[in-house]
Formats: structure tokens, C-alpha cells, sequence
């Protein structure tokens, strides 16, 4: 089969093609189309396969995303339990830590900018107390009176979610019948779609869902039927949020779970590699673009989970996504210095016009890539096979600016704002692991995006990580990741109740039917049912706790495996939190069952392709002086496509990939392991 | 030991307003802005407690002290305040000795 | 006189002042920070009570020792804002009386009092003394939490009666609850025997304990990686980084004294308002901040013993330097004076069970004043109330009969309009920063219905960048409750500047259910015949009006601050006072105006009376030529008279007359995209 992965991120359209055959790998890069992402993304189908066929096509795009950030989704109305109208003008009450937590200018994205306003949220006469009795009936006449008022502002998206109507959905389901009379065109989402406790998360997943829900149908009709024209038989697969892939018919049941997908991707792919090229070793990834910092983690060859995912300040989405955190540092992020002296790398960005002042399109303010160049990592005539301009004395001038009335040089300066970079992405990283009860010097660094190998080494020293893998495409890796994943899909059901107070049959049959449901799914999808493979969790705390913790469920529940996850479950607390109550009932508040397809054929690059007759110095490009450890030193340049398996390359040294830098700092050894994998002893 | 009778209070008795009374210093000069305006009087400062002596005119610290165990500031003092530790409280000090530690 | 340049340092400069590099300075300065960010994790994520872990009610701190064994709290990750500021007068107070010399590695001391810089005794403080690698103390890590119940006569730790500290919760001195790691059995006996919830007790100290390890942890890796008279140094670089940008922005407020004073509406057992009173003084880049004039301590529990001393200094960094991470470097450049035996710095034996209402009370009061000294920066003021409430009882749903529940109930209240925006709604005080109550958890351990949470139309304080709303928040019992109110401003509305509008005072009122709809409201809005008061500005026929109602009048309370039980099947409803407003309401744009009519959050009437804004409401749209017409017709002496409180002026009183009402005041629908 020929497999063709597509991630559409902010600038830049990355796609890889495998070839499972005769192990071919190609990719390319093409920028994003923000008008209509499907131009790019044929484009980038039309270079990689030309006129050849292919098969499958595995795609991430950031539709839902940017039509819910630029506030350009469905005209959608909320249908909210009367009373409640204010929920998500709340915020929960909380400000962000920061910056804005004292600032009383600060107002909420949500107010400033709703995605639905006050008017389009109507509350509805009704409502249901914890165990299932109506408070009040549901007011049917004016639930009519309601939508037909929407229905004249001329909304397109209905979302309906009901204080308990995650456990009782039965009013729900009514005024969704309702919707679908009177506005028969209109997408109705309700809290079926994220079945669980918390009005307020839940209240936000409906409402994103129904709020890009539309333009992520029309996008996917829009490209399925250009697909066809160019292509018969073309199965397409949309990576959801939890790294798994669903086909292009069944996202849009939920089509929210595939609101930012590219960042997840290169997850998978770091998965892969801890899996069949590290042994199984537990990674902290790093992604360094030219806008963002992406930082997760794969523990037991399996990306790390969150519930804590949000578009904005108190803007969430709660269901389960691979944790990726963003640092807003790196890349293109400007360098300042205050009134007072006080140096920072900010969350700002440079963007690319002008960009960065080594771009030469007249930018003055200093980004990390200008303090790259002037560190000598960035060569001129080197930088991506010197096709594109760096302009190291633009850049010199930008941080001099900066310098001197620090009575610093730009060198000085340039090293100063790495550091810090360095810093805050070691912060984030800490945050992840240690924040598990995790101890980070027990993982290997991997590193990809174009800037993540630069930083890797010198962030691996402040966590004291003894080791830095950086793949053999590290620039647009994520798409790579793309076409390593595999189909899944998760169903939960909340519970609410004690862990003592329940029954081994009664859980098993729960479980039992979630996992037919999801099964189901998949069998929809043609897969074969003996390549399924299910496991089940549950998401627990201590009674009284407002904050539950995901945990695995054993296949077998009996008596014993439940009072063993009992045991399991204090063990948890203690090693993540430091102390355990046993004599505290345990709550479990919902169960979940995930079902996955098979595993892909894994094809990685051999990553020695470009034949070199002689030793390592035939593999060098040039000698060139850098200031990376606060002298000047000289670097050896290597060209990475000249590498082979085995290649011993001591620092200091900077290897140039044609979409990416390797850095390699004085007193680290880069190897070159199987699959063109380097393998940096830090 | 000593014991500390700033444990209870009443309520300052009578209608006219409370006040921190600022005592003149009228002998001492600002070194900063050279004017006879000098006082000192209880503060909180970001430290805690404290006596300033300071310019009333530009604010000039002269002085910024701890106030002495005699000073009613702040009012409320512990009875145990001049009280050596025991050696349970000081029991994981590694070179364990009797004696009054405070400062 | 310190002038501009002296703020700047140069890489030399600090070198010169702190022995280490601008580069290691600044890294170190976001290495402190993050520490605390990792306490903050643990802490959020292990705590027992709700109040902690969804409220946020707790601080994590890290102090630097300095030569003379006093500290600086050096950075901080808010969870409540108040402990960012309280905790680094209590760390030097508590280590002072017990000598810091005189604690161990793994030794934890514990104080909850109010009169040793503490604020009430429900908030458990911890500190924790990091030593280097010669055994001197270098670095303090504290934490503080609200425990749910310490004891004392009313379940939640706050008993608004009070008289004395004797009727509050356990009082705890600087006393060792951990010698060497090892919980001291004496000090936890004592936390557990005199509370009425001692499994969430016990969860919450470990939670605390367990944080404070995780913090130095950090901390103690950050001083071998760096050494630790490096990372003291980075400590000392970042408070005087923070200093010196508070001093910088002294400098720029006019050198003069400024005055403002607000009443707290009573003590709780009196009806005598409070008045609270403060002259701000700037000198150049130094200023005070001088209570004298307060009134007495009440006899009620509305003082506190110290804690003013820090929280009033949430004033010069809300409107001075909001931005910049809080250390107590921006406290160097003031000087608090406190008044023994006011309101603002009580003497033993008085209770400081409502600090809630008296520190949202200073904190509006030092908004208001430091805004009179910055008046193009000017904030109106807050809610100026905490927007809360305890509840406790036992529980008789089937499966949970005879269990006790608590809980405290989070609603929050509105900022003031600044000269630049609407003050943000759903907000707690600048002190505060805690966080709502997952409602669908609430329902589950305890035995009440929320049946609304959502603002109130008129109600916030009109201005041209008007107040934020005040929420109303309405809850039944479905076994008896006891409810104890947090929510001052019932009797005074919070005041606006450049001639905006005061906001609508707080109430409370027993509603009655209607067939349909139960007992929730239409925007707020509900027939006074539903309406059973309990405390606020009433009218004679019963209907909440800030303007011409009396406090008092027809209610069941004649203070807001009553503890009171309700009986299953009662529905309680609490309205906390809007935000006042920021310039003459007049000025309003128009459109803002036509979008808060649309929202359902100002009505056509108040658009036209107090906004001087025509809508018509046929077309949805701004009458400009009204609006015009109005606008300038104005009188000289309406201009010129301070507007009243902002509320609904005409609530309906029958049944009949609101159905009618809500008919002629909903917005209709218009299928163009507004």
C-alpha cells in the first residue's frame, strides 16, 4: 500500500508518502491555503504520488481550530437549562496565572470574543436532580419558542446541554427531536457526545462541537469529492485529538475530537520510535517550529493523556487528547529587554513578515532565529542548503540594539535569550513529568521541527537527561507521525460511585457494552475484527476531591482485581501526590473502554540513501566559529544527508538537515544509530 | 522566662478617631532634604513590624528598627516571646543546645 | 530623589549589586517562579477539601532568608492572590517568635493565628526552613490552605456572630507539626480532635506536607546545580527587580495624599456600619498607606489582627504594577500604619470570622484610593463583597441519611469599569481569585439544587465602561441548611468614579416556585409577591430597589451577615452588589449599549433613562436622531447630578405583572447577524 500523511498546520502543509512495497519514503512541504486548507492539501498529494495512485491517505487539519479561534464557526445557538445562561460567561470565576491575574484590564476571552453570545444562549424551563427525578417537566412550548426564535437569527448549529443530562439524557434527547423539526437543516450536537460529569467542560465540547462541527463537514465533503474526481478508491482517515484515526464519515458524528490534531501527531510518531528503534524507552518530546514550542511525553511506548486541554483561558476541551503543552518560547519568539533591564524571551512571535531580522525583509525586532544566527548555529551560505537568505549581520544589528545599553555584546545577548529559551522549556517539561510523579532523568530528549534539535542538548543538561535522539526527518516529522498511527475510538460512561459500592458483573457488563460499541465502530470501518484490540480505564479520585485521575482497568473484573485496584489506586496517589487515604472511599466517576486497529506497517527511512564511498570527512560541510558556551569555538558543519550508520560526531559540532539543525554542544557525541536515528550522548 | 501581659485587650474606649501617632523629633535634620521635619512612629513595613524615623517632608528613612520588647508594637505579643525553646522544638537542629534562640 | 536611569541595571550593574550574571539572574528569577508553579500542582491536585481544589483557596510561597534572619517571599503561584502577600509578613512573624535557628531540616511549623499575621483560623499556614550546605538556613517554602472546619461553633469556620476568637474555630500559636519529617502526634491530635471533618483534614496536611516536600525538592536541585549563594543572589535580584518597577511607577504618580473612605455595612451583631478609612501618601518613589481615622474594632467578627498590613497592598499592584510576578519587593517602597484597636489591626480577644468582607472591603477601599492619585487609571470600585456561601447540615437522601455535608458555594461579583473597559463579571475580589464549584459534584455530595447562576438585568453600575454585573445565585434544600452568607455591600453600593453609577447593593430573599419555571428568574428579574426578603434594600412592596428601598425594610435580617437555617423545599437567593461604573454613563457608546440590550443584560429603559441611548427595538438598531436628542437635551443639573444606583426600576410585584413585563422586555428576534 501507498500511504500518504498530511498535517496542515499554521504556516506550512507537511506530507509524507511511504511506500510499504519497496520501503520508499518521500515528503514535502508546501505552505497552508487558510482560505480553503483542501488547495494545500491536494497540492501536497499532487507532489508526493503525481500520477501514481495511493491508497490511504491519513490527514490533520486545523479547520475546527481556526474557525473556533478566529471566531469564524457555525451561527449556533445553546440550549442551556434555564437559569444557567451565564455558565460559560463564568470562566468557573478564575483568572490566569501570569501576567493578567492582578491586571484589572484583563477580561475574558470568552467575553470579549464569545463563540456564542448571551442572546443565542436561551435558558429552557427544566430540570433534572442527580438521580434522574424531574424537577421540572421539560416546557416543550417553550423549548419551541426558543428555537424558533433562533431559528430567525438564523443559526445553522444547535447545541443543547442540560445540568445532569450527561447521566439523564433524557430531556436532552426531546429538545434535540424538536430541534430537528424546526430546524431541519441545522447540526444538533447534545451531551451525548461527552457523557460525563462537569457542566461546564461538557457545556463547552457541545458547544465547540456545534460550533465547528459545519465547517469541518463542508471542508471534508469539499476535499472528499475533489478526491474523488482525482482519485477512485481513496480511503481517507482524519486524526482525532487522542492520536487516533477515524475515517472521514464517521468524524462527523463528533467532528470536535478532531479540532487541533497536528500537534498530536509527531506524538505518535516519537511512539514509534521509543517502541522499534529505543527500546522502549520513555521520551520527553520537543518541537520547535518557527511559531510554537510543543512539548509531551511517552511513557511505556504511549503518549501521555490529558482532560486539561484548552482553546483559550477558560476556554476548555475536555476530552481526552494526547497532553502536548505549548511554551511560548522558541523559534520565531522575539527577544526583548524592559525599562528596568530585565531580559525575556516572550510569548510573542515574529510570524514571517518581515519575520525575524535575519530573514532580510526589513524586521528590527530580535527573534530566537536572529540569536541563532549570530550564535554561529545558522550559517549563511549553509541555512537549508542556502536556499534561503540569513542576513547574520541584520541579526547582530537587531540584538546590538538590545545589548548595549545592557553594556552586553550581541553574542552575549544572543546566548543570554537561549538560555532563558532553554529554561522555560525545561519548566514545562519538569511540569509533565515531575507533575506525574515522574522523574525526568529517566527519559531520553527527543527532539524534532526544525529548531528542536537546537535546543535539545542544553535543555537534556538542565533536566539531567543523559540522552537526545533527534529522528532523521526531524523538520516535518508530525506528518510522519501521521502515517504511523492506527484507528481508535473511545466510548465512557459516567458512574459516580463508590469503588466499594460496586459490583464485579455489573462493571464487567458496563465495560462489555462499551467495548461492543466501540468495536462496532471499527467494524464499520472495515477492519477486521481480530485486529482489535481493546483496553479499558476508569477516571478516579478520593471522595470529597474535585480533581480525577485516569487509571488503567484490568481485562478480568472479579473481587480480587477490584480490591487490587483498590491497592493500585492508593500506590497512585502516593508516588503522584505523595500520601495515600485507604481509609477514604475511592470514587469512581466514569469508565471508559478504547478500542484501536492494527498497527500499520512501520516503514522507517534507512536514512543512509544518499551513498558515501568515503569516511566522516567526506560528510563535512565546513568549520565555522560559534558562540554556544559563552566563547567562541569552532564547529565542525556536517551535511546529515552524507551520514551513515555508525558515524561517531563529537561536539562541537552542527548537523545540517535540509529542513532542520542539529546542534551538538562541546562535550556531547552525536552516533549515528539504525534508520539514520541520532543518538546524542549529552 | 518571661511572660507577656499583651495577651487581651480592650476595645480603645471613646468616640474620637484612632490614629498612629507620629512623634516629632524636632532636634533631628533630613539628610536628604535638610528640614526640621522629623518623626518617628510604628509601621508595618514589608518586613513586619517596625520603628520609623523618617522625614515627614520627603519621606528620607533615618532609621527602620525592630521595636524593642518594651514597645506595644504590634500590640499583641506572645507570652512566650522571650521563652528559650525546648529540646523537643529543637529537636532536629543538629547541634542541639538550650538557650534563647530568638533573635 | 530616585530618577529614570537608576531603574535600568546593566549586565555591570548586576554583577556589581548581586555577585552573579544578568543571564543566571534572570534564569534563576523563572527557576524560583517555577518552583513555586510545581507546588502549586501538587497542591491543587492533592487536596481534599473542595474549597481547595476547585475553589483554589490556598498559596504557595518561597522565601529567601536574609542576613539579618528576616525573609522575603521571592515568588509565588496564585491560588488565592491574598496568601501571595499575607505570607511574607507571617513568615517573618512566625519565624521571629520561634527562632529560625531553632528549626531542623524536615521540621514544619504551623499557625493559623490572625494576630501573627495570619488572616483567619481556618487558613492552616505552613512553613518549612531549607538549609544549605553549611546547615544555615537559606530559603523558607510555605503553603497555606482553608481547611473546611476547625472547629468552633459554626461548621465552615465561619460564624458571623462572633464576639470574641473564643467563638471561633481552634487559635494555633507557631507550633511544630512535623519534627524531622515525622508528624508530631501531639499537633495532629489537636488539628483532628477539634474538627468536624477530620478525614478531609487529615488530607488536606498531607496535601500540604507533601508540597512543601515537592517545593524543596525543586528548590534544593536548583542549589546544587547552581550553588546556593548563586541562587540567593538570583533571589535578591528578583525582589529588587520588583522594586524597583513599583518605585519606577511611584514616580510617576503625582507626590501628594489622597484620601478615601468605605463603609462595611455592619459587624454582624450591630447595625452600625464600619467605616474604613485611608490616606495614601506618595513622596517621590516612597508612599504610606495610613488607616488612622478607622473606625473601632467591632464587636462582631468584621477585623482582622494584621492582615491588612499585606492585603491593603493589593492596591498599588492592581493599579502600579499588575503584570510583573508578585514578590515582596513590591511591598519595599510602603509603610503600612495600622491603628491598634481599629477595624484594620483588632486586638485579642476580638474575631476575625468575616475577614472575607472586610478585606473585599480594603481591597475596593485601596483600589479607590490609589485610583484617586492615578485618575486616568482610575478603577471604579468592586463588588466589594466576597460573593459566597457556606452551607452545612446533615444529609437524608436515601444512601446518605444522617451523613454531615458542607460546602462553600462560589458566585463571586464584578470588578469596576476602568477608564479603558467593562469591569470583568464573574469575578472575585483582586484578594481572592478562587474558583467556581463544579455544580453537577455539588448536587452529588450534598443535598442541594442550584438552580441558577446568572446576572441580573440593570443591575451593574452604569458608567461610560459600566461595572461588572453581580450574579444572582439561587439554591434549594432538600434537608435543613444552615447558610451562612459571605456577602457584604447590602447596605452601601460600591462607588463609581468620574461620574459613573454605583452598582446595585447585594440581597438576599427566600423565592417562591412558579409551576413552570421553578423558582429561577428572567434575567434577574422576579415578582415580588415570590419574593420573601431576608436582608437588602426592600421597598414597601417588597421589591429589591438600591435607590428608594430602605435596608431593612419588611426583611427577616436587619444585617446581611445572618446565619440562618433553611427548611427543605425553601429556595435561597443571593444577589451580590454589582461593580460601580467609570465615567458618565452618558458618554456610553451607543452600539455597547445596543449590544447590552441585545444580551439581555441592560433593558430599553435603562438604555434611554440611564444611558441616554434610544433603541429602537423594532429594528434592533441605535435611534441615532433620539439618542442625539436626548444626549443633548440633557439638563445642567442632570449632568451634574451623580446618578443613582443602577438596578431594574420597575419590578414587578404579581405574578401577572411580570409575565407581562418579561413579554414587553425580551429583545426580538431579527435574522440579520447583529
Amino acid at each position: 500500500m501507498r500511504r500518504i500523511g498530511i498535517d496542515v498546520g499554521g504556516t506550512f502543509t507537511d506530507a509524507i508518502m511511504v511506500d510499504d512495497a519497496t520501503g520508499a519514503v518521500t515528503r514535502t512541504k508546501v505552505l497552508t491555503t487558510a482560505h480553503d486548507q483542501s488547495e494545500g492539501t491536494l497540492e501536497a498529494i499532487r507532489q508526493l504520488a503525481g500520477e501514481e495512485g495511493f491508497d490511504v491517505i491519513v490527514h490533520g487539519y486545523t479547520v475546527g481550530l481556526n474557525a473556533a479561534l478566529t471566531r469564524t464557526g457555525a451561527r449556533t445557538a445553546l440550549l442551556v437549562t434555564g437559569g444557567h445562561r451565564g455558565l460559560v460567561d463564568s470562566g468557573r470565576l478564575s483568572r490566569p496565572n501570569g501576567q493578567f491575574m492582578y491586571d484589572p484590564t484583563w477580561e475574558r476571552p470568552h467575553d470579549v470574543n464569545p463563540l456564542v453570545d448571551r442572546r443565542l444562549r436561551r435558558g429552557v424551563p427544566e430540570r433534572m436532580r442527580e438521580d434522574g427525578v424531574a424537577l421540572l417537566e421539560l416546557d416543550e412550548d417553550a423549548v419551541r419558542a426558543e428555537l424558533e426564535f433562533v431559528k430567525a437569527q438564523g443559526v445553522t448549529a444547535v447545541g443543547i446541554c442540560f445540568i445532569h443530562g450527561y447521566a439523564h439524557p433524557a430531556h436532552e434527547d426531546r429538545v434535540a427531536a424538536i430541534a430537528r423539526e424546526i430546524l431541519p437543516e441545522a447540526y444538533v450536537q447534545t451531551s451525548r457526545i461527552w457523557p460525563l460529569a462537569r457542566e461546564y467542560e461538557r457545556t463547552f465540547v457541545v458547544l465547540l462541537d456545534a460550533y465547528t462541527g459545519p465547517p469541518v463537514i463542508r471542508y471534508l465533503r469539499n476535499l472528499e469529492s475533489r478526491l474523488a474526481d482525482a482519485q477512485v478508491g481513496v480511503r481517507l482517515f482524519i486524526m482525532q485529538m487522542d492520536g487516533g484515526l477515524r475515517s472521514s464519515s464517521a468524524v462527523r458524528d463528533a467532528p470536535v475530537f478532531t479540532l487541533q490534531s497536528g500537534p498530536v501527531a509527531g506524538l505518535l510518531g516519537a511512539e514509534v520510535y521509543s517502541n522499534k528503534v529505543l527500546g522502549g524507552r520513555d521520551l520527553v518530546c520537543l518541537d520547535i517550529g518557527g511559531t510554537s514550542t510543543d512539548i509531551g511525553i511517552i511513557v511505556d511506548c504511549e503518549a501521555e493523556v490529558t482532560n486539561d486541554w484548552e482553546l483559550e483561558h477558560a476556554i476548555p476541551l475536555a476530552i481526552t487528547t494526547l497532553d502536548v503543552r505549548s511554551v511560548g518560547a522558541g523559534g520565531g519568539s522575539l527577544i526583548g529587554v524592559d525599562a528596568l533591564g530585565s531580559l525575556d524571551v516572550s510569548e510573542e512571535s515574529a510570524g514571517s513578515d518581515p519575520g525575524p531580522a535575519c530573514y532580510g525583509r526589513g524586521g528590527t525586532r530580535p527573534a530566537m532565529t536572529d540569536a541563532y544566527a549570530v550564535l554561529g548555529l545558522l550559517q549563511p551560505d549553509l541555512f537549508l542548503n542556502g536556499q534561503m537568505t540569513l542576513r547574520v549581520d541584520a541579526a547582530e544589528l537587531a540584538l546590538d540594539e538590545l545589548a548595549k545599553p545592557l553594556g552586553m555584546g550581541p553574542h552575549e545577548l544572543a546566548r543570554g535569550a537561549y538560555d532563558i529559551t532553554n529554561m522555560k522549556i525545561a519548566a514545562a517539561m519538569r511540569q509533565m513529568t515531575l507533575g506525574r510523579g515522574m522523574d525526568p532523568r529517566t527519559f531520553s530528549l527527543f527532539a524534532f521541527g526544525a529548531a528542536g534539535p537546537m535546543h535539545a542538548v542544553s535543555v537534556a543538561r538542565l533536566l539531567d537527561i543523559t540522552e537526545v535522539v533527534v529522528p532523521y526527518f526531524p523538520g516535518g516529522f508530525s506528518a510522519y507521525g501521521m502515517i504511523a498511527s492506527r484507528n481508535k475510538i473511545s466510548r465512557a460512561r459516567a458512574l459516580m460511585e463508590p469503588l466499594s459500592d460496586l459490583d464485579a458483573d455489573r462493571l464487567s457488563g458496563v465495560l462489555a457494552e462499551l467495548e461492543a460499541e466501540c468495536r462496532a465502530e471499527l467494524e464499520s470501518e472495515s477492519l477486521d475484527p481480530a485486529s482489535i484490540t481493546t483496553s479499558y480505564a476508569y477516571y478516579g479520585m478520593y471522595a470529597g476531591q474535585g480533581y480525577d485521575n485516569r487509571l488503567p482497568l484490568p481485562r478480568q473484573i472479579d473481587a480480587e482485581s477490584l480490591r487490587r485496584l483498590a491497592d493500585d489506586f492508593h500506590q497512585f496517589y502516593d508516588s503522584r501526590y505523595g500520601y495515600s487515604a485507604p481509609e477514604i472511599p475511592i470514587i469512581v466517576t466514569s469508565v471508559v473502554a478504547v478500542a484501536t486497529g492494527p498497527q500499520p506497517p512501520l516503514v522507517l527511512p534507512k536514512g543512509d540513501d544518499a551513498g558515501r564511498t568515503g569516511g566522516l570527512t567526506d560528510a563535512v560541510l565546513a568549520h565555522r566559529s560559534i558562540f554556544l558556551s559563552g566563547h567562541d569555538e569552532t564547529a565542525t558543519f556536517y551535511n546529515r544527508e552524507l551520514l551513515i550508520e555508525g558515524d561517531e560526531i563529537p561536539g562541537p559540532a552542527v548537523i545540517d538537515d535540509k529542513l532542520g539543525t542539529i546542534v551538538v554542544p562541546s562535550g556531547a557525541v552525536a552516533r549515528v544509530a539504525e534508520f539514520g536515528t541520532l543518538r546524542i550522548a549529552v | 522566662m518571661g511572660f507577656s501581659d499583651r495577651l487581651m485587650f480592650v476595645t480603645p474606649p471613646g468616640d474620637e478617631p484612632l490614629v498612629v501617632r507620629k512623634e516629632p523629633l524636632s532636634e533631628l535634620t533630613c539628610p536628604s532634604c535638610r528640614r526640621n521635619e522629623v518623626a518617628t512612629y510604628p509601621v508595618a513595613a514589608h518586613q513586619g513590624p517596625r520603628i520609623v524615623t523618617k522625614c515627614q517632608s520627603c519621606f528620607t528613612v533615618l532609621e527602620l528598627r525592630r521595636p524593642r520588647p518594651e514597645e506595644p508594637w504590634p500590640p499583641f505579643r506572645p507570652a512566650m516571646y522571650d521563652a528559650p525553646a525546648s529540646p523537643a522544638e529543637r529537636a532536629s537542629v543538629p547541634d542541639r543546645k538550650g538557650g534563647n534562640e530568638n533573635v | 530623589m530616585a530618577d529614570e536611569q537608576e531603574f535600568f541595571l546593566t549586565s555591570a550593574d548586576v554583577e556589581g549589586q548581586y555577585g552573579i550574571d544578568l543571564i543566571t539572574a534572570e534564569t534563576l528569577r523563572h527557576g524560583l517562579i517555577e518552583v513555586t508553579r510545581h507546588m502549586h500542582g501538587t497542591l491543587q491536585r492533592s487536596a481534599f477539601s473542595s474549597i481547595v481544589r476547585d475553589g483554589m483557596d490556598f498559596g504557595v510561597c518561597l522565601h529567601v532568608v536574609c542576613d539579618d534572619l528576616s525573609t522575603e517571599l521571592v515568588a509565588a503561584t496564585e491560588g488565592c492572590t491574598m496568601f501571595a502577600f499575607t505570607q511574607q509578613h507571617m513568615t517573618n512573624i512566625v519565624l521571629g517568635e520561634y527562632g529560625v535557628d531553632n528549626l531542623g531540616p524536615g521540621d514544619v511549623l504551623l499557625c493559623n493565628d490572625s494576630f501573627r499575621g495570619g488572616i483567619h483560623n481556618a487558613d492552616l499556614n505552613l512553613f518549612r526552613v531549607l538549609h544549605d550546605e553549611d546547615g544555615k538556613p537559606a530559603f523558607v517554602i510555605t503553603d497555606a490552605a482553608h481547611v473546611f472546619d476547625i472547629g468552633g461553633p459554626s461548621a465552615g469556620g465561619f460564624n458571623l456572630q462572633a464576639e470574641s476568637m473564643f467563638e471561633e474555630g481552634l487559635r494555633i500559636p507557631p507550633t511544630l507539626l512535623t519534627s524531622g519529617d515525622v508528624p508530631v502526634r501531639s499537633t495532629m491530635n489537636l488539628l483532628l480532635d477539634n474538627t468536624r471533618s477530620p478525614w478531609h483534614m487529615v488530607g488536606d496536611v498531607r496535601a500540604l506536607l507533601g508540597t512543601l516536600r515537592a517545593g524543596e525538592q525543586r528548590l534544593s536541585a536548583l542549589m546544587q546545580k547552581y550553588g546556593t549563594e548563586t541562587v540567593k543572589a538570583a533571589a535578591r535580584y528578583a525582589l529588587g527587580l520588583s522594586e524597583r518597577r513599583m518605585r519606577r511607577a511611584l514616580l510617576q504618580v503625582p507626590d501628594g495624599e489622597y484620601q478615601a473612605e468605605q463603609a462595611i455595612d455592619d459587624d454582624g451583631v450591630g447595625t452600625d456600619p464600619v467605616m474604613l478609612r485611608v490616606a495614601f501618601r506618595v513622596k517621590g518613589d516612597q508612599a504610606e498607606i495610613d488607616f488612622s481615622g478607622t473606625d473601632r474594632q467591632t464587636i462582631g467578627p468584621v477585623t482582622t489582627g494584621w492582615a491588612e498590613a499585606a492585603r491593603s497592598l493589593i492596591g498599588p499592584k492592581v493599579l502600579l504594577d499588575p503584570q510583573h510576578p508578585m514578590n515582596s519587593g513590591m511591598m519595599r517602597p510602603f509603610h503600612v500604619l495600622l491603628p491598634p484597636g481599629s477595624a484594620v489591626l483588632g486586638l485579642p480577644p476580638t474575631s476575625q470570622n468575616n475577614h472575607t468582607e472586610l478585606g473585599a472591603k480594603i481591597a475596593s477601599l485601596m483600589l479607590r484610593v490609589v485610583s484617586a492619585a492615578i485618575p486616568e487609571h482610575a478603577t471604579a470600585a468592586d463588588s466589594g463583597a466576597s460573593g459566597a456561601v457556606l452551607v452545612f447540615g446533615i444529609d437524608d437522601r436515601p444512601a446518605h441519611e444522617g451523613q454531615p455535608f458542607g460546602a462553600v458555594l462560589l458566585f463571586g461579583g464584578g470588578w469596576g469599569g476602568t477608564s479603558s473597559a467593562d469591569g470583568i463579571s464573574y469575578c472575585l475580589s483582586a484578594l481572592y481569585n478562587c474558583r467556581a464549584n463544579v455544580l453537577e459534584f455539588v448536587e452529588k455530595e450534598t443535598p442541594l439544587v442550584v438552580w441558577e447562576w446568572d446576572t441580573v438585568m440593570d443591575s451593574a453600575g452604569a458608567g461610560t465602561f459600566r461595572g461588572g454585573f453581580g450574579p444572582g445565585y439561587t439554591f434549594e434544600a432538600l434537608a435543613p441548611t444552615t447558610c451562612v452568607p459571605l456577602l457584604d455591600s447590602a447596605k452601601f453600593s460600591p462607588l463609581p468614579v468620574a461620574g459613573g453609577a454605583p452598582g446595585m447593593t447585594s440581597y438576599g430573599m427566600l423565592v417562591k416556585k412558579h409551576a413552570r419555571s421553578g423558582p429561577v428568574s428572567w434575567n434577574g428579574l422576579l415578582p415580588a409577591e415570590r419574593l420573601v426578603p431576608i436582608f437588602g434594600k426592600f421597598d414597601d412592596a417588597g421589591r429589591p430597589d438600591p435607590e428608594h428601598g430602605s435596608f431593612g425594610n419588611g426583611t427577616r435580617f436587619q444585617t446581611g451577615k445572618a446565619q440562618f437555617t433553611i427548611v427543605p423545599g425553601e429556595v435561597l437567593r443571593l444577589q451580590t452588589a454589582s461593580a460601580a461604573g467609570c465615567g458618565d454613563p452618558f458618554g456610553r457608546y451607543p452600539q455597547a449599549v445596543l449590544n447590552d440590550y441585545l444580551q439581555e443584560r441592560v433593558s430599553a429603559a435603562q438604555a434611554r433613562s440611564t444611558y441616554g441611548v434610544v433603541i429602537d427595538v423594532a429594528a434592533l438598531k441605535v435611534d441615532e436622531v433620539g439618542t442625539a436628542g436626548l444626549r443633548a437635551g440633557r439638563s445642567a443639573a442632570d449632568h451634574a447630578a451623580p446618578p443613582p444606583p443602577s438596578h431594574f426600576a420597575d419590578w414587578p410585584v404579581t405574578e401577572e405583572e411580570y409575565s407581562d413585563l418579561v413579554q414587553s422586555l425580551r429583545p426580538p428576534a431579527a435574522a440579520e447577524r447583529i
